[in-house]
């Protein structure tokens, strides 16, 4: 049994919610029923393609059969399940992608989904492996491919192929996890011809299957290409004598790759051994023991996940008390909170995940009673955010910045304090001092969207725009993401024209019916599902795995840090203990 | 022990009959301020007393909502 730094801080955090709860038998229902419907469309969209058991008869795992060999058994977290831009009609970008432990050292694995077209390039997948490279680059932690790519999906090439976010940039990305120190491993298979085998050349160890190949060109490329602009009779007849004789040599195998040029380091006759050689190489890779940035001994919170069924209200009308979902995250229900009551409307401190450090900031719902302080009689609304708050976070998230502490938002946010006294009291600047603050950070952050992530609330709250520091976002099934609300977006565009039509004497009903169907479109395009198609969260998790998501984030975090605070060194501790000594004695 | 608004609103609800008793955070009254739902738990354990308000009424901070004894 180790011994922890400053116990006086770290062993001695307030405890956070009640265990008489109220159970709410009916919200638990709507949410679960929720949850049911996404993890049924994870199912359909995992199983679209090619049946598993052809393939097996084919001597071929499926990605998921494969990831699950590779990950520590129960450490599979995916990732993007059901992102689809583009809209294809399997409602899959052909890759499957998660976080999983490997050896006790957690990575970012891809595999290419060979149950639809062999792997496949498909539009949207470029984009979901940019993810699954920033991902990687936040936590620096290694990532792994489990590659089987056919190539371009040849008829939607002007979708897959080009642009800036388009085929080619993972390849850079690769590059740039080289140079950051950050490893990519590949386990090759089958057939992977041009973009797919430049999948399978920019990483950092290429393992491959006995049957693999990887080539500039496939065997339909070295072929050769009509001439004339077009197929005439002459011409498919000398492809088909063309195909006779290269189905003879196909590029780029195993016996060119690993026998002559050496690219690949291992080969292996059976799938099996592959993943056992990846598991060889992540074994390979650095990873801090967690016990050396422990804080405290690991321990699980001290009421169960299950509860947060009853608290977080599916009706977002409906108010919650977030300490309560706060005590169901953190190790056993501790919370060191950062200038309790300046800036109510925001919980910002510090939790132990596995008993590891982060810094927390979740938005507080309910009523503030003379609140904010710059308005005369005002009373504040939960889920909004004021001077104080917006002043407040900035302040926290400099101070995890200097003490290297990773941060988790919780998001439930309608957006920021607006008029005149709100601009006097200059939350405009305030919100974009907290961008500033995130992004000279340097910190790896986890976003979460319980409920509501709109207006600009949305970027400032460590969303997943915040490129360089967002390792990843999640939803629930209560999760919306908009501009605005559908009712306020239809009174702000149609609102003049009622006016307008009422004095000219006009029907209102038609304009009555457009704000309606505009309230309808809002609503279908922000929900927990549209979210995830679109990709507006990285994956909508189930509230029982929540905590599984916020310790692997942690994990990776403390697996391989570019910097450090010593406990010691930290500001953030004592910085609370000084305020809390200061006002605690006013409540 | 008088339970009052603290803010102005509207009622959606008042889940208890004069004479019910109830606990501490037993929801007494529901109202509506700000497109929120506010329920109003009881501060006591106790009996309701007196109801002075009914669905639909606008009320008005410090308005008392109902009595529990």
């Amino acid at each position: 049994m180790n011994e922890y730094s400053m116990p006086r801080y770290f062993q001695h955090m307030d405890h956070i919610g009640e265990a008489d709860l109220a159970l709410d038998e009916e919200n638990a229902g709507v949410l679960k029923q929720a949850e049911a419907a996404i993890a049924q469309r994870i199912g359909q969209v995992l199983e679209a393609g090619k049946p598993t058991a052809d393939l097996n008869a084919a001597g071929q795992l499926t990605a998921m059969q494969r990831i699950e060999k590779l990950v520590d058994e129960g450490t599979w977290l995916p990732l993007n399940s059901l992102f689809n831009p583009q809209h294809n009609a399997n409602g899959s970008t052909s890759i499957v992608k998660g976080l999983g432990r490997i050896g006790g050292k957690w990575a970012v694995i891809v595999a290419s989904d060979n149950k639809k077209l062999a792997g496949a390039w498909v539009p949207g997948q470029a984009e979901n492996l940019l993810r699954a490279s920033d991902t990687a680059k936040r936590l620096r932690i290694p990532l792994v491919y489990l590659l089987n790519c056919s190539g371009v999906k040849y008829d939607e090439q002007e979708k897959v192929y080009p642009d800036r976010r388009g085929g080619g940039a993972p390849f850079y990305r690769n590059a740039e996890l080289n140079t950051l120190g950050v490893p990519v491993i590949v386990g090759v298979y089958g057939t992977n011809p041009a973009g797919g085998a430049y999948h399978s050349i920019s990483p950092t160890i290429i393992l491959a299957h006995r049957k693999a190949n990887m080539a500039v060109g496939g065997t339909g490329i070295v072929g050769g290409m009509s001439p004339n602009g077009r197929v005439d009779m002459d011409s498919a007849l000398a492809l088909i004598e063309a195909r006779k004789n290269i189905s003879r040599s196909v590029p780029g195998t195993t016996e060119i790759h690993h026998d002559v040029t050496g690219f690949m380091r291992e080969v292996y006759d059976s799938e099996e051994e592959m993943l056992s050689a990846i598991r060889k190489y992540v074994g390979y890779l650095p990873a801090y023991d967690p016990e050396f940035f422990r804080v405290d001994a690991p321990k699980e919170p001290s009421y169960p996940a299950e509860d947060l069924y009853s608290l977080l209200p599916a009706n977002h009308r409906r108010v919650y008390d977030i300490y309560e979902i706060l005590a169901r995250l953190a190790d056993e229900s501790a919370f060191m909170e950062y200038k309790k009551g300046y800036g109510p409307e925001i919980a910002a401190g510090l939790i132990k995940v596995d008993g590891l450090l982060v810094g927390v900031v979740a938005n507080v719902q309910g009523f503030f009673m003379d609140y904010p302080e710059y308005r005369e009689d005002g009373f504040g609304v939960g889920g909004k955010l004021y001077r104080q708050g917006l002043a407040k976070m900035n302040e926290f998230v400099s101070l995890c910045a200097r003490d290297r502490v990773p941060m988790v938002w919780l998001q439930d946010t309608t957006g920021i304090d607006v008029g005149n006294e709100a601009e006097k009291a200059e939350v405009l600047a305030l919100g974009q001092s907290l961008i500033y603050s995130i992004q000279q950070s340097g910190l790896p952050m986890l976003e979460v969207t319980l409920r509501k992530g709109s207006a600009a609330a949305h970027y400032v709250l460590g969303g997943p725009q915040g490129n360089d520091n967002n390792a990843f976002s999640l939803g629930t099934a209560a999760t919306e993401v908009y501009v605005m609300h559908g009712e306020t977006a239809a009174a702000a565009m149609y609102g003049a024209r009622l006016a307008k039509d009422q004095a000219a004497g006009k029907d209102l009903q038609p304009t009555i019916d457009k704000m309606n169907a505009m309230i309808a479109d809002y609503a279908a395009k922000s929900h927990a599902d549209f979210c995830a198609q679109a990709g507006f969260v990285d994956e909508v998790v189930p509230l029982a795995k929540l905590r599984a998501y916020l310790r692997a984030f942690t994990g990776a975090a403390y697996q391989n840090p570019a910097s450090i605070c010593p406990h010691h060194q930290m500001l953030l501790p004592r910085t609370i203990a000084e305020y809390d000594s200061l006002h605690r004695g006013e409540e | 022990m008088e339970i009052k608004a603290r803010i102005p609103g509207m009622i959606t609800a008042v889940p208890v009959k004069v004479g019910d008793s109830v606990k501490t955070k037993t929801v007494v009254a529901v109202m509506e301020a700000m497109k929120m739902e506010q329920p109003i738990p009881s501060p006591v354990d106790g009996t309701v007393k007196e109801i002075r308000v009914a669905v639909k009424d606008k009320v008005k901070a410090g308005d008392v909502l109902l009595v529990v004894e």
